[in-house]
């Protein structure tokens, strides 16, 4: 078979497809105002986890401030919503920060300050953990961070390229080289997959120059 | 629709969306399918079209948003495909393996990125560059996606229909 009846053979199976939907602009306003809906309703569940976030501080030094009274001195009915939610989230979130080992057996006023090394304006520049954050290899496809090729850190993001490896059934392997963006969280390093999500580069805090290097590639 | 969208985009919806449907088609090879990414693809660019300076170029601009939506979308689906020990019965693609053709059927044995570069250069013609353009990779990479996925589907066409079938089952 030639390019020729390749090519015409391909013209002619897109064919099949037909024409698109007439209503296909109705279709985009209405997944548009879907879209709408959803993130307003994103917005409003980070503002309430922000408010109750905020709360937690409150509750807890009022709880502290009741010393003496009758509440603290029986530890057990404590209620649920006090005892197991607030300090379980500050914990949880706050991962390798020095501080962060004692926190767990001291008061409530060493946990507050155990969440202020969770937002890092300068963590390392470790590209082995940044590599780390890669999505995990598997039987077919293989994911490798490389080093020499312009990746950079900004502040909590950082850009490189990786090589994404597929193995065909026959054993042949066809190596890709893509861009990746990541993002420093909670002491941790994420891969931020923009071609699974390209709002990923729509993200204000991006500093230009990641920016340039991660998402200005294609 | 026109207070939704600019007028403009619009317009180029109406023009081009049969087009570009047809690509989407041959990235898929399902209708349904098609339709979803063609309108993800618009939407994703209805949102930056005010800051698209070259209207003529808006085609190749979708092209590309269709390209990369569909090879992120087959890679989340992959990993969900490895994690399991076998593929359910195919009942959905059935009526699909009917109605295709059997260049369709071969372009579906290809990976994404591969599968993708075939149909740039030869469905839409783009030279080796722009193809490299379009996928965000380098042109060496679309050389050898381009000849491997040609003779990969040369190999598929010149097989009995039924072959090209029952390798697709067996995924």
């Amino acid at each position: 078979m030639n390019d020729l009846d390749l090519r015409t053979a391909l013209h002619r199976d897109a064919d099949l497809v037909g024409e698109p939907a007439a209503d296909l602009l109705d279709q985009l306003v209405r997944r548009r105002s879907q879209q709408r809906r959803q993130r307003g309703v994103l917005i409003g569940a980070v503002a309430a986890v922000v408010v109750i976030a905020a709360g937690i501080p409150v509750g807890a030094s009022l709880m502290t401030r009741s010393d003496g009274g009758p509440a603290t001195q029986t530890v057990e009915p404590t209620p649920p919503s006090v005892s197991s939610s607030a300090p379980t989230p500050s914990i949880a979130v706050i991962p390798p920060p020095s501080a962060a080992p004692s926190a767990s057996s001291e008061a409530p006023e060493t946990r507050a300050q155990a969440t202020t090394p969770a937002v890092n304006p300068n963590p390392p520049c470790d590209w082995t953990a940044i590599g780390a954050a890669l999505p995990a290899d598997t039987a077919t496809d293989t994911y490798e961070l490389y080093i020499g090729d312009g990746e950079l850190c900004d502040g909590p993001w950082a850009a490189a390229g990786f090589t994404w490896v597929h193995t065909f059934d026959d054993g042949q392997q066809h190596p890709d080289g893509q861009a990746g963006i990541f993002h420093y969280v909670g002491g941790t390093w994420l891969f931020l997959d923009r071609y699974s999500d390209s709002s990923v580069c729509d993200n204000p805090d991006i500093p230009r120059d990641v920016w340039e290097r991660g998402c200005n590639v294609d | 629709v026109g207070r939704e969208f600019d007028d403009e985009f619009a317009e180029f919806v109406t023009k081009w969306s049969p087009a570009l449907l047809r690509v989407a088609f041959l990235l898929t090879s399902d209708r349904g399918e098609a339709e979803d990414l063609l309108q993800t693809a618009l939407l994703k660019t209805s949102r930056h079209w005010s800051r698209l300076a070259d209207r003529e170029a808006a085609y190749a601009y979708v092209r590309r948003v269709l390209v990369t939506t569909h090879t992120s979308w087959r890679r989340r689906r992959r990993v969900h495909e490895v994690l399991l020990d076998s593929l359910p019965e195919r009942a959905t693609s059935e009526p699909a393996a009917i109605e295709v053709g059997r260049a369709l059927q071969a372009l579906e044995q290809l990976p994404p990125r591969m599968r993708a570069v075939v149909v740039l250069r030869c469905y839409e013609g783009l030279s080796e560059a722009e193809t490299a353009e379009a996928l965000g990779c380098s042109l060496g990479s679309v050389k050898s996606q381009a000849s491997r996925g040609l003779a990969r589907l040369r190999e598929l066409l010149a097989q009995p229909d039924t072959t090209i079938l029952a390798q697709e089952g067996a995924r």
